[in-house]
């Protein structure tokens, strides 16, 4: 079957590549949605087709085949006689999954052209223009629905509802009292209380349910509270909610949080439930890193002011990693380079600066070369390697990106040099593990022949026992007899591990001393 | 071109319900040769063209319960169409929609419980394509609140929403259980037995059980109900006159479920609305 429907989509893709203009790939896309589908179809409805054939396109007959419905929308816009009237409305309805969840300010227009003047068109097109708009997250005006209704009459009623839920709450409550309880109405109302309640919140719907019941039948108030009850919406108010489900001003959130001290949620936990209790979630997130990015843009540390907010800013940038945000980062970690400060709130901020470039590389990228983003990180991590306070970080994190090169004698002594670098490099080297890089901070210890510092590696190798030590299995130390963790046989060297570290490190400290 | 029994010399077939029903090889061998011989140079075109189009077209030939009247029409579209493929199963499409529920009357125990399967997907885009609901997600999130409900709220929710378009094709117990009411029932059994679209998904079978109205018949399905869909069926066959003396006709299961499991029985009527409900619709996984 999945093969069948592949050929058969196949075929659907073929045909439309076969479109040489985009008039003809928008009559192609027409006659498909007529019925016309290539003659083996089986077991699909023609929208559901064409966005199958859309999905397996090459990314640019894809773009085309987007262009050819925005004309054919534009053409059921400016010529209602052209496109039989039911394929005008399929059409419509496949553009609204098509282009859901994307900003497409080009289809917006041509919509409220549609709903600007619902009389001019079919009822069933008006309405599916209508669809189209609230699938696209389009909130339109309330005298567009009104419009609607008034012009398609009692099928657009579920449309005009949805529609006004939308653009605005307290003039659904009023449209629905002055429909004076008329039953397709309430129905559609009563139906739709359950995606009220998701998209609007418990709270509006209670208020809602407040407003109309007055014309309510009492059989309708009766389900009414059933269906409430099962929402799990009280009758009586419940407290306020702890944030506006619409919100339009997402620069002063963001302000509030970066300032606001006693908010102790993690940024992105914070902002992604203010996502989820708006209407639009995907929609509230781009207005969202929008504003971020403008907000980053000038923003830098300000010396002059405790480390907090400073540090709740960085950590936003870390959670969404907006536009600017790495190249902040960087400028603060040079800046703390610059003024090589040692106390809590420089190492507070660096360490958050930090936390955004291990985001943005969690992994080297593909072609490490020809990224000068990531050059410049690692040539920065390189020189935070020697820094008192910014060391250890930039050291598990170059260790993490397997870009810690230890035969450089100059980073070698700069990360033997102090017990926390070398802690941070076993930790970042054990987990995930990375045998070569164990194995050169070793040799790196060794050549510098430091005893606090094998002391320093041996202590946290202890201390992550059993597990990371029972993984050293490959590590020799030259002298080539010395072997930390023989490979062949774990269970053995698990219990005898301690007598052997005991007799290997008084060995060590014979030899470096 | 005239009637079957008229060639035969007996009188013209005023309706179809009066039509001695034929199939269309009878009225193609009493419509003169010219005729005739084009008709069925155009089957052979069409089937042709793809495996479902042959066995769309055999099917028309194996189609005997329906009035020579549905067949003059039918030849006359079929003649009529030029060389585009689409056009002319657009056009077969459209003539089928104008002569639906001409088959054998269906004969079905007084209040069984019919069944209809469908799948959540499609239930929501037709209601939403019905403007029903503004969108699918208020669709679905009906759907979810149905299943949750006693079927007597169903009923009020739905009351005024039809069930299916142009044709619904049911299933029922002929001893009067409820249709679904099988041991080790599953999405995937359920579908192969009623030759569902859909062989291989995963996704659970949503199932509509309601009482037909008395005023509301059935019929035995014909050609003309598995083609007026957008949607051919490819597990469709005609009925035998075993299964027009039952009274019911059966599915033709999916191949792997074939040898195995008989066809369920199948009747179509008029779309029904959601007040005849007898269960809350529910999802068999």
């Amino acid at each position: 079957m999945a093969q069948r429907t592949e050929k058969w989509v196949g075929e659907g893709v073929r045909r439309l590549e076969r479109c040489t203009t985009l008039q003809a790939l928008a009559l192609e896309i027409l006659r498909l949605l007529s019925g016309h589908l290539p003659s083996a179809a089986e077991d699909v409805e023609p929208d559901a087709y064409v966005s199958a054939v859309r999905a397996a396109s090459p990314r640019s007959l894809r773009e085309e085949i987007d262009a050819a419905i925005i004309q054919l929308v534009e053409q059921i816009t400016e010529d209602n006689d052209s496109i039989d009237e039911e394929v005008a409305a399929e059409t419509l309805l496949l553009a609204s999954e098509i282009f859901a969840e994307r900003e497409r300010t080009d289809i917006y227009a041509l919509l409220v052209r549609i709903l600007g003047r619902p009389r001019h068109y079919p009822a069933a097109i008006a309405i599916a223009a209508g669809q189209c708009a609230i699938a696209l997250g389009f909130r339109g005006l309330p005298a567009q629905w009104r419009d609607l209704h008034i012009a398609a009459g009692a099928p657009a009623v579920p449309t005009v509802m949805g529609g006004l839920a939308r653009s605005d709450w307290q003039q659904l409550g009023d449209w629905i009292v002055e429909q004076r309880g008329e039953a397709w109405v309430e129905r559609t109302y009563i139906n739709l209380l359950p995606v009220f309640t998701a998209v609007h919140g418990s709270e509006r719907v209670r208020e809602l349910v407040q407003r109309v019941a007055p014309i309510i039948s009492s059989d309708g108030a009766n389900e009414i509270a059933r269906s409430l009850s099962r929402l799990g919406v009280g009758t009586a108010p419940t407290p306020m909610m702890e944030r506006p489900v619409v919100i339009d001003d997402w620069e002063a959130a963001i302000h509030e949080y970066v300032d606001d001290l006693v908010i102790a949620a993690p940024p992105a936990d914070y902002f992604t439930s203010m996502f989820t209790r708006t209407a639009h979630a995907r929609r509230a997130q781009q207005a969202f890193l929008a504003a971020l990015k403008d907000i980053v843009q000038p923003w830098q540390v300000d010396e002059r002011e405790a480390a907090d907010a400073d540090v709740r800013m960085l950590r936003l940038i870390e959670a969404f990693l907006p536009a600017g945000g790495f190249d902040k980062a960087v400028d603060t970690l040079r800046r703390h380079l610059d003024d090589g400060g040692t106390d809590a709130r420089s190492a507070a901020i660096a360490d958050a600066a930090l936390a955004v470039l291990a985001k943005t590389y969690r992994r080297p990228p593909p072609r490490t070369q020809k990224d000068p983003a990531f050059t410049l990180c690692i040539a920065l991590l390189h020189e935070l390697a020697r820094d008192s306070v910014a060391g250890p970080g930039a050291i598990r994190h170059l260790i993490r990106l397997d870009q810690a090169n230890f035969l450089d004698s100059a980073f070698a002594a700069a990360v033997v040099n102090a017990s926390e670098t070398i802690v941070a490099a076993v930790d970042a080297a054990i987990e995930p593990r990375n045998d070569q890089q164990l194995t050169w901070l070793l040799n790196a210890i060794l050549d510098q022949r430091s005893a606090p510092a094998f002391d320093a590696f041996l202590g946290r190798i202890r201390e992550r026992e059993p597990y990371a030590v029972a993984l050293l299995n490959r590590i020799t130390v030259p002298p080539q007899s010395v072997l930390i963790v023989a490979n062949t046989n774990l269970r053995e060297f698990s219990e005898r591990t301690l007598a052997d570290r005991k007799r290997h490190h008084a060995g060590y400290k014979d030899v470096v001393e | 071109m005239d009637c079957v029994e008229r060639t035969r010399g007996g009188a013209v077939c005023a309706t179809a319900t009066d039509c001695r029903r034929r199939g269309l090889r009878d009225v193609l061998d009493s419509c003169g040769e010219p005729l005739a011989e084009q008709t069925r140079s155009r089957t052979r075109w069409l089937k042709r063209k793809s495996g479902l189009l042959r066995q769309v077209i055999d099917n028309f030939y194996a189609e005997l319960h329906l009035a020579c009247s549905f067949w003059r029409g039918f030849i006359d579209v079929l003649n009529r169409g030029g060389g585009d493929v689409d056009a002319l199963c657009k056009a077969i499409r459209k003539y089928v929609r104008s002569a639906l529920f001409q088959g054998p009357p269906a004969r079905i125990p007084a209040g069984v419980t019919m069944g209809r399967a469908t799948s959540r997907k499609e239930l929501a885009r037709h209601f939403r394509r019905r403007r029903y609901f503004p969108d699918l997600l208020s669709a679905n999130l009906a759907i979810d609140e149905v299943m949750r409900v006693p079927v007597e709220e169903s009923r009020t929710k739905w009351g005024a929403y039809e069930l299916g378009s142009h044709v619904m094709w049911s299933t029922f117990d002929p001893a009067g259980g409820r249709p679904f009411a099988i041991a080790n029932l599953t999405s995937r059994l359920l579908r192969g037995r009623l030759g569902l679209p859909g062989r291989r998904s995963r996704y659970p079978v949503l199932t509509l059980e309601y009482e037909l109205p008395r005023w509301q018949p059935a019929y035995l399905p014909t050609v003309a109900e598995a083609y007026a869909g957008n949607t051919w069926l490819v597990f469709f066959r005609t009925s035998s006159e075993e299964e027009v003396d039952s009274g019911f006709s059966l599915t033709q299961p999916h191949d792997d479920l074939a040898l195995k499991h008989a066809g369920m029985p199948e009747v179509v009527h008029a779309p029904i609305t959601g007040a005849a409900l007898s269960y809350s619709p529910a999802e068999i996984d």
